[in-house]
C-alpha cells in the first residue's frame, strides 16, 4: 500500500469506529420510518406522524381524483386545435457504419424454431460499427416455451433474469424467468429502485410498482426514473400521463400529470424514455404488432414541448431504451438497430448490429 | 441459480430470513454510511429506509445484499444533493462527537470530493470491494470506477502537505 492508501484506510476505520448503529428491526418490519430530526421541530411520536401522513395522502388523493377527472374531461380534446406535427422528409442513411459508442451489454430475444424463446447476450467492450458487430452467443438456459404466442417486449430483472411480454391469449402475458408473472403486452423496468411498469391494453390496465390504474386506451409505458413512469394513452386523443411518487406501493397516491400530444397522420403508438425526453413513436398496429413505426418525436416531460422530430432508419415493430441515450429497435424484417442520441437533441446515429429473425431486444448498460 | 433461491422467490416473505439478513447487514452498513456522511442520524436513517425497501421487495430480490448496497449508496448520494442550507442546519443538529474535525486535513479533503469519487474510494479502501463490485454498487460502468479512484487519490496527494 502507498502512504495515501494507508492514511485513507486509517481514516475510514477511525470514522467507522465512531459510528453508532441504532438497529430497529421491529420498525422495519412494520414499515415505519425513523423519526427525522428537523430544524425548529421536536420529534413527533411515530403514530401521530404517520396519522398526519395518512391524512395528507387521503386529501391529496381525493383532490387528485377530482383534478384528474376534470382535466380528462376538459383538456384532452380530440379536436382539431391540437398542433399538427411534421417529420423530416429525409430518411437516415441506414444502416450507418459510423463509429458509435455501444452499450456494454446487448440482450436479444428470438424464436428460431417458433416454439420457444431464446435469450442471447452480447458484450461490447469496444466501439462498434454496423459492419463489425459480433454475433452473440445463445444463452441456452433461457429457452422457454411461450405457448405459440409472439414476443412483444422484453426487459431485464436484477441481476440476470428477464421479463418477457407476449401476445395474445387473449390480451398479453408477462413472464418472469419462465413462470407467468402478470398480464400485459408491454413492460419497462429500471434496476434503480426496481421499478416495474406494465400495461395490458386488453383490460385497460396500467401498473407502476404496486399501483394499478384503470386507463382506457392505454398503449405503452416507460419508466422515467425510480420515482416516475409515463403512459401513452390513445383515448379520447393521444396523450401522455406521468405518474410520480416516492413510493409506488399499493397505498400510494401518485401525482398525475397529462401531456397532450400533437396530432398528424401518424398516431403515437409507442414510447421509450431517454435522458433528454420521451421518444414517442408514430405509426400504428400491423397484425399483432401494436406499433409499427418509421418516425418519432421527443417530448420534454417537464414542459410537454416537442424537442425534435426524427425519421427512423426502417419501420420498427419493437423498441427499447437504456433510459439514457440509446435505443434498440427490431425492424419489421427482424433486424436489430441501435440508435445513439445526443445530447444535444440532434439526429441520432444509427447502426445495424444484427440481421436475422428477432422479435424484441433490450439494452443493458 | 440455486434451486432453493428459485423456490423462495415465489413465496411470501420469510421474516426470519429477512431478520437474519438485517442482523448481519445493519451495523456494517451504518458504519460505512457514517464514513461517507459523518452523521450518525443520517447514516442510521439511510440504512433504515433502505432496509424497508429491501423488505418490500424481498421476494423479487436475488441478491438482497447487492440491492441494499446500492440503495444505501443512492440515499447517501441523494442526501448530498440537498441544499447547502439544509446541510448546514443538519450539521448543527446532529451529534458530532468523535468527529475527526478540521485537525484532520485528509478527512476534510476527502469530504470535499465529488460523491462518486468518495464512494468509490470508501468501497475500495474500507470495504475492500473489487472494481466490478464497486461498479455494481454504484450502478455505473466498470470503466468509470478506476478513474474516479485515481482522481480522488491524485487530488488528495496534491493537496496534502
Amino acid at each position: 500500500m502507498t502512504a495515501i492508501d494507508e492514511k485513507l484506510a486509517e481514516l475510514f476505520h477511525e470514522r467507522a469506529a465512531a459510528a453508532r448503529p441504532e438497529p430497529d428491526l421491529p420498525a422495519v418490519l412494520e414499515g415505519a420510518e425513523r423519526v427525522r430530526v428537523v430544524a425548529g421541530q421536536t420529534r413527533l411520536p411515530v403514530p401521530r406522524y404517520r396519522m398526519l401522513g395518512i391524512a395528507a395522502a387521503v386529501i391529496v388523493g381525493a383532490a387528485g381524483v377530482v383534478a384528474v377527472e376534470w382535466h380528462r374531461a376538459s383538456k384532452i380534446s380530440p379536436g382539431l386545435d391540437r398542433p399538427q406535427i411534421t417529420y423530416p422528409d429525409q430518411l437516415p442513411a441506414a444502416p450507418l457504419t459510423a463509429p458509435s459508442s455501444a452499450p456494454s451489454f446487448l440482450t436479444l430475444a428470438t424464436t428460431p424454431d417458433g416454439t420457444g424463446l431464446v435469450v442471447r447476450e452480447n458484450t461490447h467492450t469496444e466501439p462498434l460499427s454496423g459492419a463489425e458487430a459480433t454475433t452473440p452467443e445463445a444463452s441456452p438456459w433461457k429457452t422457454w416455451p411461450i405457448g405459440g404466442q409472439t414476443v412483444t417486449d422484453i426487459d431485464s430483472t436484477t441481476p440476470a433474469g428477464f421479463y418477457v411480454a407476449t401476445c395474445c391469449a387473449p390480451g398479453g402475458t408477462i413472464w418472469r424467468n419462465g413462470p407467468e408473472n402478470t398480464k400485459g403486452t408491454r413492460i419497462d423496468y429500471v434496476l434503480d429502485g426496481l421499478l416495474r411498469a406494465t400495461v395490458d391494453p386488453a383490460t385497460s390496465t396500467a401498473r407502476v410498482g404496486d399501483v394499478v390504474v384503470d386507463e382506457p386506451g392505454v398503449l405503452d409505458v416507460s419508466v422515467l426514473d425510480r420515482r416516475s413512469a409515463v403512459f401513452l394513452v390513445d383515448e379520447p386523443a393521444p396523450h401522455l400521463i406521468v405518474l410520480s411518487s416516492d413510493d409506488f406501493t399499493a397505498t400510494a397516491h401518485p401525482d398525475r400529470r397529462t401531456i397532450e400530444l400533437p396530432t398528424g397522420p401518424h398516431k403515437p403508438c409507442g414510447i421509450v424514455a431517454l435522458e433528454q425526453g420521451i421518444l414517442v413513436l408514430a405509426g400504428g398496429p400491423v397484425g399483432i404488432d401494436p406499433c409499427v413505426s418509421d418516425r418519432a418525436f421527443i417530448v420534454d416531460p417537464e414542459t410537454g414541448a416537442v424537442i425534435t422530430t426524427i425519421r427512423l432508419p426502417a419501420s420498427v415493430k419493437a423498441i427499447n431504451s437504456d433510459h439514457i441515450a440509446h435505443v434498440i429497435a427490431v425492424t419489421v424484417d427482424g433486424n436489430v438497430v441501435i440508435g445513439q442520441f445526443g445530447p444535444p437533441a440532434t439526429e441520432p446515429l444509427w447502426s445495424t448490429v444484427l440481421e436475422g429473425d428477432y422479435l424484441a431486444a433490450y439494452l443493458r448498460t | 441459480m440455486p434451486a432453493d433461491r428459485l423456490m423462495r422467490l415465489d413465496h411470501p416473505t420469510p421474516r426470519s430470513e429477512f431478520s437474519e439478513f438485517y442482523e448481519r447487514e445493519f451495523t456494517p452498513q451504518v458504519r460505512r454510511a457514517f464514513v461517507l456522511l459523518r452523521s450518525n442520524e443520517a447514516a442510521n436513517d439511510v440504512v433504515h429506509d433502505a432496509m424497508i425497501e429491501v423488505l418490500k421487495r424481498w421476494n423479487d430480490l436475488r441478491e438482497p445484499g447487492a440491492y441494499l448496497n446500492r440503495s444505501v449508496l443512492n440515499r447517501c448520494r441523494d442526501l448530498g444533493r440537498r441544499s447547502v442550507t439544509h446541510r448546514m442546519m443538519l450539521s448543527r443538529l446532529v451529534e458530532r462527537t468523535n468527529w475527526p474535525g478540521p485537525q484532520e486535513p485528509l478527512g476534510d479533503l476527502f469530504d470535499r470530493l465529488p460523491f462518486n469519487q468518495r464512494a468509490a474510494v470508501v468501497l475500495r479502501y474500507y470495504s475492500g470491494l473489487s472494481i466490478a463490485e464497486i461498479a455494481e454498487a454504484l450502478g455505473c460502468p466498470r470503466g468509470s470506477v478506476g478513474p474516479w479512484i485515481d482522481r480522488a487519490l491524485k487530488a488528495m496527494k496534491e493537496t496534502l502537505p
